[in-house]
């Protein structure tokens, strides 16, 4: 009995064991290194201090709140279509549908970017159907400007929302909309306080998948974006590859880290977020 | 019965595709009667329930609740409320805002809505579980706080679609006369639909009978059971042995029916028989006498039902029939003996108490 209990300690070790060692691996380690990194040479704040001079505290605020207004938009654009592909869409294109909406996930990112290169250009298929159609009389300059970056976060982002949303939306039990309705709820009320609530979790999830790689994006405000407002990883970039100070590129991160991580503790603590975030 | 008609239902029908799920019905519910709607699987007696909720467009056909038409109004608009069959209460919500909930988009709010909602768990004889969480309840709790949610709105007619199906027995026979208090005590007409006839009759003032999207007969339980117009209602309500027949005589209530067993006196009921045609007469389990009796035959099967036994006897003349004995408690289990100590193969002797001439299938 004494062997039998003591094997089982051993074996529950043992299993726990590879997945404890695959987090410290892959999560703890790299992040203690980029903590020690930071402060090195020294042990020094002198990192810091730079990593939150105007320059940089404004290219944080301009990367974290760009990921605010894509992800929002991402959300905004992804419950009305996963509504209608796990409720209203009839099932022989449901399939379809849901294999065209996240194509782009297959596709390669770089290749995805300069798509929209080609449509927003000055002589681009955007403009040269709104020139063609009378709409506009001279081509827009969309490309290379803060919007061109947001069509390119939201086009490139949406798959991932999409499809962590469609997985809440299908779970949605439709009754409970009828319930709604019967007790004489409008179409506002049943989204209000019917499918928002049952579907938050998949909102926050998509929020929470996304979120952190828009405001941490690279390529995409190099490839769309303009000269005017900087991004913080190509910053980043920056400090590695043309000032090769390993210290300043890993306190950015460091910063970044803590503010992204803050950021989503200060929103658990809104209770009714975590009342659903307890409900997983 | 009632004074005026919560509701009335005038050549409702509805189609989904080829299928014809509910053919031109027509019904009529008093103002705080119990109907019951029976029929089995698939007869659009839920399709029924959900035009009259609005969750389904009618493709013909009118109602009218409480006397106003609204066959045009969507679901948030009607003067119903509907109990679902999986209760379907909102997981995100206390009980109290659950049932709290209509309440809130008719705009009632503060003291008032607070006071009805603890009027509703009153009724429902849940008064401390308002803060509770409907995943925190019992399946009995949920029915209640399904039927509070749906009462405390005070519709014209609440409707019913099979809530205590889920339910064990013991429950649902507890909650069937909880039902049938809470519909006398707050007055309100119920439209209570099911395939289980047994307990739509114990709860039911009258009972509509629905077969292939219609409405075959209405009538009380009494009359249901004991006068069916149909074989179909005689077999749904009860089940029944049928035989078929000549009519000999026919005085008043009264009619002679020549068998294959010899002549048998029918009750006429409501089929209104004449002398020389050929018609359908349904006995009940119970109307045969096993032991003794003018007819003969062999015991094929028995089946133990618990407080009954079910006794199927081929009669020696042709016809087979289906008794009901009472179960002999001495019985001992070394021989599978019914009330009166029969056992398959025996040869016995039986008698048929009474019969009912009915309308062959739907008339």
């Amino acid at each position: 009995m004494k062997t039998g209990e003591h094997s089982g300690v051993v074996r529950d070790t043992l299993i726990a064991s590879g997945p404890v060692t695959l987090a410290v691996l892959l999560g703890v380690l790299p992040i203690a290194i980029l903590l020690v990194e930071s402060v090195t040479p020294g042990p020094s704040i002198e990192n810091y201090v730079v990593a939150t001079t105007p320059l940089y505290r404004t290219s944080l605020t301009y990367s974290l709140g760009m990921g605010v207004v894509a992800t929002v938009t991402c959300l905004v654009v992804a419950y009305p279509v996963t509504y209608w592909l796990a409720h209203r869409c009839p099932a022989g294109i449901r399939l379809p549908a849901l294999v065209a909406l996240t194509l782009p996930l297959w596709l390669n990112y770089v290749v995805l970017n300069y798509t929209w290169v080609w449509i927003l250009a000055r002589g681009g298929i955007l403009n040269r159907l709104l020139v063609a159609t009378g709409i506009i009389g001279e081509p827009l300059g969309v490309l290379f400007t803060d919007l061109s970056v947001f069509i390119g976060f939201v086009y490139i982002y949406l798959p991932y929302v999409v499809l962590t949303l469609y997985v809440s939306m299908e779970r949605l039990d439709g009754r409970l909309i009828e319930a709604a309705r019967d007790l004489g709820a409008t179409n506002r009320r049943v989204v209000v306080d019917v499918v928002f609530p049952q579907t938050f979790p998949g909102a926050v999830a998509g929020a929470i998948v996304v979120y952190a790689r828009i405001a941490g994006a690279y390529t995409t405000p190099e490839i769309l974006g303009g000269p005017g407002d900087v991004m913080i990883a190509t910053l980043v970039v920056e400090a590695f590859e043309q000032f090769s100070d390993f210290g300043l590129a890993a306190a950015l991160s460091v910063v970044f880290l803590s503010v992204v991580v803050a950021g989503f503790a200060l929103g658990t603590r809104v209770p009714s977020v975590g009342r659903e975030l307890k409900r997983w | 019965m009632t004074t005026a008609a919560a509701l009335e239902v005038e050549g409702l029908s509805k189609s989904f595709g080829d299928v014809t799920a509910v053919d031109d019905v027509h019904l009529r519910i008093g103002g705080s009667e119990f109907l019951g709607l029976v029929g089995p699987s698939g007869c659009g007696k839920t399709t029924t329930l959900r035009m009259l909720a609005g969750l389904e467009r009618p493709d013909a056909g009118v109602v009218r609740i409480g006397g106003e038409p609204a066959t045009e109004l969507p679901a948030r608009s009607r003067d119903t409320n509907i109990v679902f069959q999986d209760l379907v209460l909102f997981p995100h919500m206390t009980v109290a805002e659950n049932i709290g909930y209509g309440l809130a988009r008719k705009g009632i709010d503060g003291d008032e809505r607070r006071r009805r909602v603890a009027d509703a768990l009153e009724l429902v004889s849940l008064p401390s579980h308002a803060d509770r969480d409907p995943s925190a309840l019992s399946g009995g709790q949920k029915q209640r706080v399904a039927l509070a949610r749906a009462l405390v709105n005070d519709p014209t007619v609440l409707l019913l679609d099979e809530p205590l199906s889920s339910l064990d027995r013991a429950l649902r026979e507890e909650m069937q006369s909880e039902l049938k208090r809470i519909q006398r005590e707050s007055e309100t007409a119920f439209l209570y639909v099911t395939h289980d006839q047994e307990s739509a009759m114990s709860m039911s003032d009258r009972i509509g009978v629905m077969r292939e999207g219609r409405i075959v007969d209405v009538g009380t339980p009494e009359e249901l059971y004991g006068q069916p117009k149909t074989r179909f209602v005689a077999d749904f309500l009860g089940g029944a042995t049928t035989l078929r027949g000549d009519v000999t005589a026919v005085d008043g209530e009264c009619a002679a029916v020549e068998t294959v067993l010899g002549a048998i006196d029918a009750v006429a009921g409501r089929s209104d028989p004449s002398v020389g045609e050929t018609v359908t007469i349904v006995i009940r389990p119970e109307s045969i006498t096993v032991g003794a009796g003018p007819f003969a035959g062999t015991v094929r099967r028995l089946a133990y039902k618990g407080f009954y036994r079910q006794v199927t006897i081929d009669a020696d003349s042709g016809g087979t029939f289906v008794a009901r004995t009472a179960t002999d408690d001495r019985a001992t289990t070394d021989r599978p003996a019914g009330g009166d100590g029969v056992a398959p193969g025996d040869r016995v002797r039986f008698a048929i108490d009474r019969a009912i001439v009915v309308n062959d299938e739907d008339g």
